[in-house]
């Protein structure tokens, strides 16, 4: 196969070749390239710019059933090659030399071949500086206009990520993937109360994204957002019916659900899905789906770090929990297919299975019809982000905003909102589900120390029982 | 233990001092390519280290890791603006330098210069170990395995965590004769424990330090047992009650909320809740807070911030009064004077996330000391620090009842602004007559942090060192009871 951009393949191969000759039973070894850009705007003036290129290759081998694992950043050749191979060998003989029990091993699944280059419209590369700034400075001027807001930071960042994979099960891809995004603080104070609010757009595109979604009018959203929540009322503590928006759909079924599908959890016996495939976990009014292949959206890619080629899988169908997300190590100990869940945030980190873009699927009720018969009720819209622990279930997280329910009405604003509960509780206390599916809020994901971009997404939905924390 | 050069110069270099030699040579090169380019001035920052670790799975080790890399930053100043660009290739130095330079066109800085030579500088103790830059997985393995046996002694799983050492080093060449260089270390460890007896309930420690080797065994014993008493359920009462976070809980929520707010540019532009309130009581009487660059084993101990500024000590909350703000050169350029006149200096606290961010102003080591005296020395409580004889759940002395929460989940979801949060403990223990009597899942802790500074704290002796989860602030502290918190 032909090489692009500074790949040299034949030091992968070359790599790949030494790892077998020195026993290992599975090998990969991934070249990254990462070039990008940061302007940071407060209050109209440029603070931070920052922009760059770094580069690096990871190799990660199976040698007597464990893992090693080796990186560098240093330009190479074979001689170096050489020795980052047997680095990684020497990481796990070390381990093997301790006489731990336990071996692990790979399952085969699809090979990924070729080259992917999701081209953009408007590659951010050939943006001149000056045109990043004016369209952060627009924004953030637009957001200052009125006099309740106090302070905006307004950060663009855009990035190319170039990235080989080779495997000695014979995967061979090369993917260029593009991603942009725009996010946005707007702080409002009036007298003592002071608050905040967030939006970010983003997406595995170019500067285009702008033309679909307009920062200023986000950030002019934004203004009537905040000095909603500035005058607003905490919520009332306690057991309560919500409705979410897409946007904390979205991370509600990222947290509630979609971590506890991993399979590395899941196989660990880390996550309270295990053992549950087949069977009812959710209303059957819920699907949910993970899906990498939608183009442009945030948490997309075309190959995971494996080099397996990314597919749409479904992990709950009609309230059934049907898959797990899972890579090569995972699938094995489950006895499943690997669908190309693993990835890494960069060359020098080790691949992990993580999600891409997960979302609820759509129903068939109303808006109207989900806040009806609601006696009192919340309704949360948009995010400040989330956390779980898979193992016991436990789930948090935080709404932007949010509107008091009564007798089916929409009423005043409430601030603060943050939603907590159990997976498997709060899944059957799904009891509606709208038919207007959005998928796509741009986010990014921790685990394990490693960040990596994804999308969330959904329709509105009613969940019953959540317990709801404002101010103490 | 000295490793080593392995076999590929520098494809990755295990010993520190040809790290340094590398950086150095890499730093100057780039400040010689800036020579002919017409600049006002050029800062070069080139950091390298390398990363070991051990991963534990289901009480066995899953896989060893080690990483080596490094790159430069390049900040230049021309015509009246600042530009930063990085790169990992000795070949792009010009082409990074010249980045910086169309940079620079769009971030203004009128009058701006960068800092000067810093003269002698203080001396700094307990972050460089020559024994900790020198393990290798080989010397990882027998650790790793002594957190699982912890772990199990107490009949519970090692379900996940590991243990990690690190070395890191930097060189600051700059045209304003800036010449520093440092080398640090880092061990440390935590385990992710579960415990089943009839329900399941989990646990996690950790520790790390600069320079000691933390004692695994305890490390693993206090997960197991703190799985094992989160599966004794039992009932805590609800409402305002009082709450004993640990200093992991407590750092998180001080991370997202309290330190940021006490960032200069911030809280001079009006945006957080201690703009315009230096001099003004803002806390309990009782609480002093102050950032610590040169605190012994402090995780971001250096003689020089990132900058090349001389470290000090930044007061910034006495006996509950505001004192001042934290600022890098950038920002102190830009915010010249406080609302009362007096002048503003960097304080020390330009910090970089790494060679690929241009420096900030960011929190050092923030000391947070709701007691009479002063903390202990983190140094002298050394390798006892995990087996000083304090129970695993720790409750504090004067403490009579509520909820003891080493760990809190969420804590990023708060309202910085505000300071509102509402957060979830996976794991609350209720206190009883002074003593944990049991655990309650899934508690959800909601109040105002800036509030609740404000009441009468109570302190333990259990001090401990802190890396920031969500920034790179280290804190150091105690187990606080703090009130004005509502438990669901």
């Amino acid at each position: 196969m032909s090489c692009y951009g500074d790949v040299d393949c034949t030091l992968l191969e070359f790599a790949l070749k030494a790892a077998e000759k020195m026993g290992c039973s599975y090998a990969d070894v991934r070249f990254g390239v990462s070039r990008g850009t940061v302007v940071e705007v407060k209050n109209g003036e440029v603070e931070k710019t920052a922009s760059g290129v770094e580069s690096g290759v990871g190799v990660r081998v199976l040698f007597g059933g464990v893992w090693g694992f080796a990186s560098s950043n240093s330009e190479m050749d074979r001689e170096r090659m050489q020795a980052l191979v047997e680095s990684a060998v020497k990481t796990a003989r070390a381990r093997e030399s301790a006489g731990s029990e336990e071996k692990t091993d790979v399952a085969h699944g699809e090979t990924g071949k070729g080259n992917v280059f999701w081209s953009v419209k408007k590659p951010p590369m050939d943006v001149s500086p000056e045109e990043k700034v004016s369209l952060v400075l627009e924004a953030d001027r637009v957001a200052r206009e009125d006099s309740v807001i106090k302070s905006v930071t307004t950060v663009y960042s855009d990035g190319v990520d170039a990235t080989s994979v080779f495997s000695t099960h014979g995967d061979e891809v090369y993917s260029e993937v593009t991603r942009t995004v725009i996010q946005s603080h707007v702080i409002a104070r009036d007298g003592e109360l002071v608050t905040s609010y967030r939006f970010r757009i983003g997406g595995t595109m170019g500067f285009e994204i702008f033309d679909e979604e307009d920062p200023t009018s986000r950030a002019r959203d934004a203004v009537e957002s905040v000095k909603r929540i500035l005058g607003a009322k905490s919520p009332p503590g306690g057991k309560m019916t919500v409705i979410a928006d897409p946007r904390l759909t979205g991370v509600f079924i990222h947290e509630a659900l979609g971590h506890a599908s991993e399979g590395d959890l899941v196989s660990a016996g880390g996550s309270v899905l295990r053992g549950l495939l087949g069977k009812e976990i959710a209303s059957p009014l819920v699907s949910v789906y993970d899906d990498p292949t939608l183009r442009g959206l945030f948490g997309s890619f075309p190959f995971d770090d494996e080099g397996t080629p990314s597919r749409k899988k479904t992990i709950i169908e009609n309230g059934v929990l049907v898959g797990y997300l899972l890579d090569r190590e995972s699938a094995h100990r489950l006895s499943l297919e690997p669908n190309g869940s693993a990835r890494a945030q960069s060359y020098a980190h080790v691949p992990q299975v993580r999600m891409s873009n997960t979302y609820v699927g759509k129903g068939d009720m109303s808006f109207d019809e989900l806040v009806e018969d609601i006696k009192i009720g919340i309704y949360a819209l948009g995010t400040r982000g989330g956390e779980v622990n898979p193992t016991l279930g436990t789930f948090q997280f935080g709404a932007q905003e949010s509107f008091l329910i009564e007798d089916g009405e929409v009423k005043e604003p409430l601030r603060d909102v943050a939603i907590s509960g159990n997976i498997l509780q709060t899944l059957k206390d799904i009891d509606g589900v709208g038919k207007d599916l959005v998928i796509g809020d741009p986010g990014f994901c921790g685990k394990g120390g490693q960040m990596v971009p994804v999308g969330d997404g959904g329709p509105h939905i009613r969940i019953r029982n959540v317990v709801v924390g404002g101010r103490g | 233990m000295r490793r080593r050069i392995s076999g590929g110069g520098e494809g990755m270099i295990e010993d520190v001092e040809s790290v340094m030699v590398f950086l150095r040579d890499v730093a100057e090169k780039v400040l010689r390519a800036g020579e002919s380019l017409g600049l006002d001035g050029i800062e070069v920052y080139a950091s390298g280290g390398l990363d070991v670790g051990c991963e534990i799975e289901n009480g066995s080790i899953k896989k060893a890791e080690k990483s080596f890399n490094w790159g430069f930053g390049v900040r230049v100043l021309k015509e009246g603006g600042v530009g930063f660009a990085y790169a990992t290739r000795k070949k792009d130095t010009e082409r990074c330098v010249r980045e910086a330079m169309r940079l620079s066109r769009i971030n203004p800085l009128e009058g701006y210069s960068l800092p000067p030579e810093p003269g002698r500088l203080p001396d700094v103790k307990g972050v460089f170990s020559g024994d900790v830059a020198a393990m290798d997985v080989e010397d990882l393995v027998p650790m790793a395995l002594d957190t699982v046996r912890g772990v199990e002694s107490t009949g519970s799983t090692a379900l996940e965590g590991g243990v990690g050492t690190s070395f890191w080093a930097y060189v600051l060449l700059s045209s304003a004769g800036v010449d520093v260089s440092f080398a640090g270390t880092e061990i440390g460890g935590g385990v992710f424990s579960t415990h089943k007896n009839g329900d399941v309930s989990t646990g996690f420690h950790y520790e790390s330090s600069c320079t000691v080797t933390p004692d695994f065994f305890e490390v693993g014993k206090k997960a197991g047992e703190m799985a094992v008493m989160g599966t004794r359920r039992v009932r805590g009462e609800k409402g305002v009650v009082p709450v004993a976070l640990g200093p992991d809980a407590l750092s998180s929520l001080l991370g997202i909320i309290f330190s940021p707010s006490l960032v200069g540019k911030k809280a001079l532009r009006g945006e957080t809740y201690y703009s315009n309130r230096v001099g003004e009581v803002v806390a309990w009487d009782g609480l002093n807070v102050y950032d610590d660059p040169l605190l012994p084993g402090g995780l971001n101990t250096s003689p020089t911030d990132d900058e090349g500024v001389p470290s000090r000590k930044t007061p910034l909350i006495e006996r509950g009064v505001l004192r001042g703000y934290l600022f890098d050169t950038e920002d102190a350029h830009r915010f010249p004077t406080m609302p009362d006149g007096e002048r503003i200096g960097s304080t020390s606290n330009g910090l970089r996330g790494g060679y690929s961010s241009p420096p900030s102003t960011s929190p050092r080591n923030i000391v947070f000391n709701p007691t009479e005296t002063s903390p202990p020395s983190p140094l002298e409580k050394g390798r006892k620090e995990s087996g000083s004889g304090l129970e695993t759940l720790y409750v504090p002395e004067g403490m009579d009842h509520g909820y003891l929460v080493p760990e809190i989940m969420g804590a990023h979801t708060a309202n910085s602004t505000s300071g509102d949060f509402s957060v979830n403990a996976p794991v609350a223990f209720v206190v009883r007559d002074g003593r944990v009597v049991g655990a309650e899942k899934g508690v959800v802790l909601a109040g105002n942090l800036f509030s609740s500074l404000q009441k009468e704290m109570l302190a333990g002796v259990d001090w401990r060192l802190v890396g920031g989860s969500f920034s790179t602030t280290c804190f150091y502290l105690p187990t606080v009871v703090a009130g004005g918190m509502r438990v669901l």
